[in-house]
């Protein structure tokens, strides 16, 4: 029996004023706590259960959310009461859930794409690829050999290029318990599970270094919004931005060659490599739809939509804002027509 | 009972296992031919006993499938090469080791002709594998330097054998520096340890990819380091042997060592990192200068 546990039971101080973190709503559509189980998709688990609170399920309805998007794939542990820590949380499901064997532990807020093997592992990156990491003093620093194999586990004291990521595999629910209750009872301070790695380690347990292929890291929401800023909606007028600007009549019509605006081409590609949405606006008429996607196609660029015939005018964006989407949530910028430099604005 | 596999360089197999709360390495012949030779490593592991540098224990010895097996401790720790690239290890710590370990066979040398025939022998074998690898551009000369400058050493010691940066581990347990993967050694001189020493600290064998070509990254931490350990080494080296050929006779032996590995090379890369070695060593002996590569 191989079970996935996803603590969802933290009070999310680091996301005042919202629901509770992992039911945020990703950019894409999907809850956080999805986005989070998503790049396990490759491993297989005989369970899976998410673990959240009495109180977030009276107040926010999230055992009915998860209910929603799971539907039976997925096992909900309700605590009554919060916990002190998360590994007070994986305690209480183990219990509670009647989890044996082996299990694996995913936090809910990141992203993590890895193939897992062998049962006790750490699952980390190199904190050198990551150079838009931030909040790095509050990660677990993984001290391992050549061998992958940790030596030790370090909470929030910066003493290695490896960090853990949130994802971690203990072989054997016993041992686990017993760790947990051994250094409860001699430890008042909270205990993560990168100490009860630690003192396992100690025992003699061998714990391997898995390094994650992908990692979105969520754990703040600072983080979070950059995360989502990345997925933005660009609503982008064709001619005088992309193209040279052109109309109906004269010489040079739509009907012409589309002469593309490198630098701005450019910058709206690499917006879109980094997850942005593009979204077309043009006052070009609908026969000149698939003219204009060919130009579009010759640049590299592709879209969400192209939305043909607009008014050759103003353009206003309205968008609410909220905390978990917040002011300013829609920005516009004028450019001068054919001014090559969206590189200044975006 | 679990098991893990664990990497190595050997060829031979080495698992992890864990029977109950004891964790134990296996390590496995790679075939019948070669159980005489880890039967000798593993001989020469449980007869080690000196105070400077510890080793896992055998714990059990045996054959299976035919090929031969011993059991060891396993201690748990790094690599000193591993704890150097990740900036993890007092410089002073290695130093302290490698002159213990080199002041140690120092006084227990005793002189041999054995030792030189041995080198000898060994040039010559290697002279003759030479038409193999004509594209490794600095072998002929390496050779002609070796069959024609060389003073082989006269004295023998006990040696590991292959006392890489790799094959040294520092316990998390105890943190003393523990030996692995002993080698029988064609030679048993006094200088092939610390030879073996220099190919990291000076050539960066340990540091380097052998599997894969990975473009080089920053490094000048490492190399600073490497540079400080060299010239410390160096001169406390000095002050216990005064053999003014010490150096030369140090780089000599580092052009057998890169010579050595050519046979078992397979990947391009690795040609092309030896034959830099080669190089480097070849420039160093003629300007006869241990401590800076260029």
């Amino acid at each position: 029996m191989y079970t996935l546990i996803v603590p969802c039971a933290g009070n999310s101080s680091r996301f005042p004023n919202m629901r509770p973190k992992w039911m945020l709503t990703h950019p894409e559509g999907k809850l956080m706590v999805e986005k989070a189980i998503d790049g396990l998709s490759s491993n297989s688990f005989d369970r899976t259960i998410i673990t959240i609170l009495r109180e977030h399920a009276d107040k926010y309805e999230s055992d009915l959310w998860l209910k929603q998007i799971f539907g039976d794939k997925v096992e909900i542990c309700i605590l009554e009461d919060p916990t002190c820590s998360e590994s007070e949380t994986i305690y209480k499901t183990i219990i509670q859930m009647k989890v044996e064997d082996a299990f694996c532990v995913k936090d809910s807020d990141g992203y993590i794409s890895v193939n897992l093997s062998g049962k006790n592992f750490v699952v980390g990156k190199d904190i050198r690829k990551m150079p838009h990491l931030t909040n790095i003093p509050s990660k677990s620093f993984v001290l391992k050999n050549e061998q992958n194999i940790l030596t030790n586990i370090i909470e929030k004291s910066v003493s290695s290029n490896h960090i853990s990521i949130g994802l971690y595999g203990f072989s054997d629910t016993k041992k686990y318990i017993d760790k947990y209750l051994e250094l409860s009872n001699l430890i008042s301070d909270e205990i993560y599970p990168s100490h009860i790695i630690s003192s396992l380690i100690d025992e003699g347990n061998v714990f391997r270094y898995l390094e994650a292929d992908k990692y979105h890291d969520w754990g703040t929401a600072k983080e979070w919004r950059s995360a989502a800023l990345r997925l933005s909606t660009y609503l982008v007028d064709i001619d005088g931005v992309v193209f040279k600007n052109k109309g109906k009549y004269g010489s040079k019509n739509w009907s012409g060659n589309d002469v593309p605006l490198l630098s701005n081409v450019n910058k709206l590609k690499e917006v879109q490599k980094n997850g942005g949405q593009l979204i077309f606006v043009t006052s070009r008429p609908e026969e000149f739809r698939k003219k204009t996607e060919a130009s579009l196609n010759e640049q590299g660029l592709s879209w969400h939509s192209i939305i043909m015939g607009c008014f050759h005018s103003q353009r206003f964006i309205i968008n609410d804002f909220a905390s978990t989407n917040q002011y300013p949530s829609c920005i516009a910028i004028n450019i001068t027509r054919d001014g090559d430099n969206l590189e200044n604005f975006i | 009972m679990k098991v893990e596999k664990l990497k190595g360089h050997s060829g031979c197999e080495i698992l992890l296992y864990r029977l109950k709360d004891h964790n134990f390495v296996r390590k496995i012949s790679p075939n019948k031919k070669y159980n005489e030779r880890l039967s000798e490593q593993c001989k020469k592991q449980c007869l080690w006993d000196n105070n400077i540098s510890c080793v896992p224990e055998v714990i059990d010895t045996g054959y299976k499938n035919g090929l031969f097996y011993f059991d060891m401790e396993y201690v748990l720790g790094s690599t000193l090469s591993s704890l150097l690239t990740e900036d993890q290890l007092d410089i002073d710590e290695v130093v302290d080791f490698v002159v213990s370990h080199y002041k140690l066979q120092y006084q227990e040398k005793l002189e041999s002709n054995d030792v030189k025939n041995a080198y000898f022998n060994k040039i010559d074998e290697l002279n003759a594998l030479k038409h193999k690898f004509p594209f490794v551009k600095n072998l002929d000369h390496a050779l002609d330097l070796l069959i024609n400058n060389f003073t082989a050493p006269q004295y023998t010691a006990i040696v590991h054998g292959d006392m890489t940066l790799e094959n040294l581990i520092k316990s998390k347990k105890d943190n003393k520096i523990y030996m692995i993967d002993f080698l029988d050694d064609y030679s048993n001189g006094l200088y092939t340890d610390i030879s073996k020493i220099f190919q990291d600290i000076l050539g960066g064998w340990s540091f380097f990819n052998r599997n894969e070509y990975v473009s080089p990254k920053d490094q000048t931490n490492l190399s600073v380091r490497l540079l400080d350990m060299r010239k410390k080494i160096i001169n406390e080296v000095r002050e216990i042997d005064n053999n003014e050929r010490f150096l030369e006779g140090i780089l000599y032996l580092l052009l057998i060592n890169y010579i050595r590995i050519i046979p078992y090379i397979q990947n391009n890369h690795v040609y092309l990192f030896i034959d830099q070695k080669l190089e480097e060593t070849i420039k160093l002996i003629a300007n006869n200068n241990l401590t800076f590569v260029k």
